[in-house]
């Protein structure tokens, strides 16, 4: 559904060069940390920004080549961008009824009031989690076929963020063809619902890992400086000292976990896994 | 494209306070003013209500979010084309009810044919006023192009105040004869002026269109 | 059904999901020809990746336990069930027998055999 292929897109101090692939069916996360990366390559997708280099294409063309009825099929949330500030819901149902097909007015209505949703105020005076749940409303409300969601959950309490998570499941039931692209810097909330993982730092993708692999797999290592060096490190990626310990990120855990039975072993989740290989690529 | 259009309309009516003072302001002064002032001020204030939708589509970053509405970049401009002219025209065929109406209650005498010509020269003027600010409200943001805006206005309005009293003005101070300029132009007749200043303004709008789809395009947003 | 996930646990998420569910199939909480939750709606409703779902779907499909029909979803295969708890009953046979020639040779007596699995099973 969308392919980046060596797209670049640079900026006074920033350079993009990212490749990646979502093929239909699929939920990807984008993960990266402020200023990685990620909104850039998003906007990309979405056209909102051209690149330096590179190709895009999403549904097989180029973002600009997009026909309007085409764009009918993307579902979009930004964080930092929506409808008017001055617009009630009641404006934005207007407004989507006139541009999607596909809107279901009623069915947004009884979602809106589901997510307690105030009908009678100006988005301006909505809290930032209702602000968050209506943009992920929107993006869903017409049948979108590829969903593409820019840090949806940024900003919430851990209740919002279910809240928005639990619409973004049942959504992908209805339909197992739908695609979606999430960023965001909360991993745990990518961890439990995307089907594979791109790491963005600096501009460059630096992991690229199905979910099921980075939990299944991967693990945490925890030794002394001396175990570290006469440890295998054939499956170590990522190593960190400190001052009592060296704790290693391994891809295939259960390798050391059959042939250093003694060594503290533990599953890693995706940030540590961040944590680890930033502080590698760093001195890399 | 209608999606756009429904927004910029929802926009408005949004500033529902500020067109009933507007409105209001109107009614007051069409019966205290001369009875064309209704149909240069009604038309201007829905030239500044459709510019300021621009606003705030670019308020608050959200031309991203737009942007990614099912339209083409370009769309974007021509939504916003046809919805200023269809607003302007509407409110000017308003203010032109509104000044019958004033007319037949002060029962004034009235040149008709002159009223006429002014009414019909009304609409092609802020429909001009439409086609330089759209491109430059685009391009850059729309608080530097409001200071142009308010320019604009502030001489439309002399003239259309003070038009008379700068011509005599202008004429005995020996710089420029206003009267033979004036009399060269009810020489030609009226209806061909008529028809000229809409030729020349559709010219203009279409080119100004151009330009906006394109400058659109070439955004980033 | 009844499925839990041990997020701590070493053992793959699959592999558990994968286990748990020819528990339901053996037991007979699934029965043959039963439809297995679609793999969105279980991913969604355990919260985990879609592709893990998968997986265990894929992997019980090789081992006999389901049949997938393309564009339907998994059924429980009609797997003679006598059979798979026989070897699976075999196979513990095997490993008791192994731990009791282990627990012999350390110079345990059997008293002392018994004793050890009794306390095994009060504490399960």
């Amino acid at each position: 559904m969308v392919r980046l292929n060596n797209l670049q897109k640079e900026y006074k101090g920033f350079k993009l060069n990212v490749s990646l692939e979502i093929p239909e069916g699929c939920v990807t996360g984008l993960i990266g940390r402020n200023g990685a990366g990620k909104t850039t390559t998003i906007k990309s997708i979405l056209g909102l920004v051209k690149p330096t280099a590179g190709e895009i294409e999403v549904f097989g063309k180029a973002p600009v080549e997009l026909t309007a009825k085409e764009k009918q099929q993307i579902g979009v949330a930004l964080s930092e961008s929506g409808f008017c500030m001055i617009f009630t819901i009641e404006d934005v149902i207007k407004v989507l009824k006139a541009s999607y097909e596909d809107f279901n007015e009623d069915e947004f209505r009884n979602k809106c009031t589901a997510q307690s949703l105030p009908f009678d105020k100006q988005i301006k005076d909505f809290s930032s989690g209702m602000k968050a749940k209506l943009r992920v409303l929107t993006a869903m409300s017409h049948k979108a076929k590829l969903l593409i969601l820019d840090e949806p959950t940024a900003g919430l309490d851990v209740i919002a963020r279910n809240d928005i998570l639990a619409l973004i499941r049942k959504y992908l039931e209805e339909d197992p063809t739908r695609s979606i692209i999430i960023s965001s810097h909360i991993s745990s909330d990518l961890e439990g619902l995307c089907d594979d993982i791109y790491m963005i730092n600096d501009g460059k993708i630096i992991l690229h890992e199905d979910t099921d692999r980075l939990l299944g797999n991967y693990g945490l290592i925890k030794v002394s400086s001396e175990e570290f060096e006469t440890l295998d490190k054939k499956y170590i990626v990522a190593s960190q000292k400190d001052r009592f310990s060296v704790t290693c990120l391994t891809s295939e855990k259960q390798f050391y976990i059959d042939n250093y039975p003694k060594t503290v072993i533990e599953n890693a989740h995706i940030d540590d896994i961040i944590v680890l290989m930033l502080d590698t690529s760093k001195e890399g | 494209m209608k999606g756009l259009m429904i927004k910029d309309f929802r926009i408005i009516m949004n500033q529902k306070r500020f067109i009933v003072l507007y409105l209001f302001i109107a009614l007051i002064l069409s019966f205290s003013m001369d009875h064309t002032f209704i149909v240069s001020y009604v038309p201007m204030v829905s030239t500044i209500l459709a510019l300021s939708t621009i606003s705030y589509d670019y308020n608050d970053n959200g031309l991203s979010f737009i942007m990614t509405l099912p339209n083409k970049p370009g769309d974007y401009a021509v939504a916003k084309y046809i919805f200023s002219m269809l607003s302007v025209t509407f409110m000017w065929l308003v203010s032109i009810l509104l000044q019958i109406i004033a007319i037949m209650i002060q029962k004034t005498d009235v040149a008709t044919s002159e009223v006429i010509m002014t009414d019909a020269l009304m609409l092609p003027m802020f429909l001009l006023i439409l086609a330089v600010m759209l491109p430059i409200e685009l391009k850059y943001s729309p608080e530097k192009a409001r200071v142009v805006l308010f320019i604009i206005f502030g001489l439309v309005m002399l003239i259309v105040l003070g038009g008379k009293s700068i011509a005599e003005s202008l004429s005995s101070s020996g710089i420029v004869n206003v009267e033979k300029i004036v009399a060269g132009f009810q020489n030609i007749n009226g209806s061909v002026l008529v028809i000229a200043a809409y030729a020349v303004c559709i010219i203009v709008l279409s080119i100004s269109m151009m330009i906006s789809i394109r400058i659109m395009q070439n955004k980033e947003f | 059904m009844k499925i839990i996930i041990n997020n701590t646990s070493m053992v793959p998420v699959y592999e558990q999901l994968m286990d748990q569910i020819k528990q339901e199939i053996i037991g007979g909480g699934l029965k043959e020809g039963d439809a297995l939750p679609s793999v969105r709606n279980l991913a969604g409703e355990l919260k985990i990746s879609a592709l893990t779902v998968k997986k265990a779907y894929d992997k019980l499909e090789e081992d006999g336990f389901t049949v997938t029909v393309h564009g339907k979803g998994s059924y429980v295969a009609a797997t003679d069930i006598p059979l798979a708890l026989e070897a699976r009953r075999k196979a513990v046979e095997e490993e008791f027998s192994e731990a009791v020639s282990k627990a012999r040779s350390a110079g345990l007596e059997d008293d002392e055999i018994r004793e050890i699995l009794e306390i095994l099973l009060e504490d399960s």
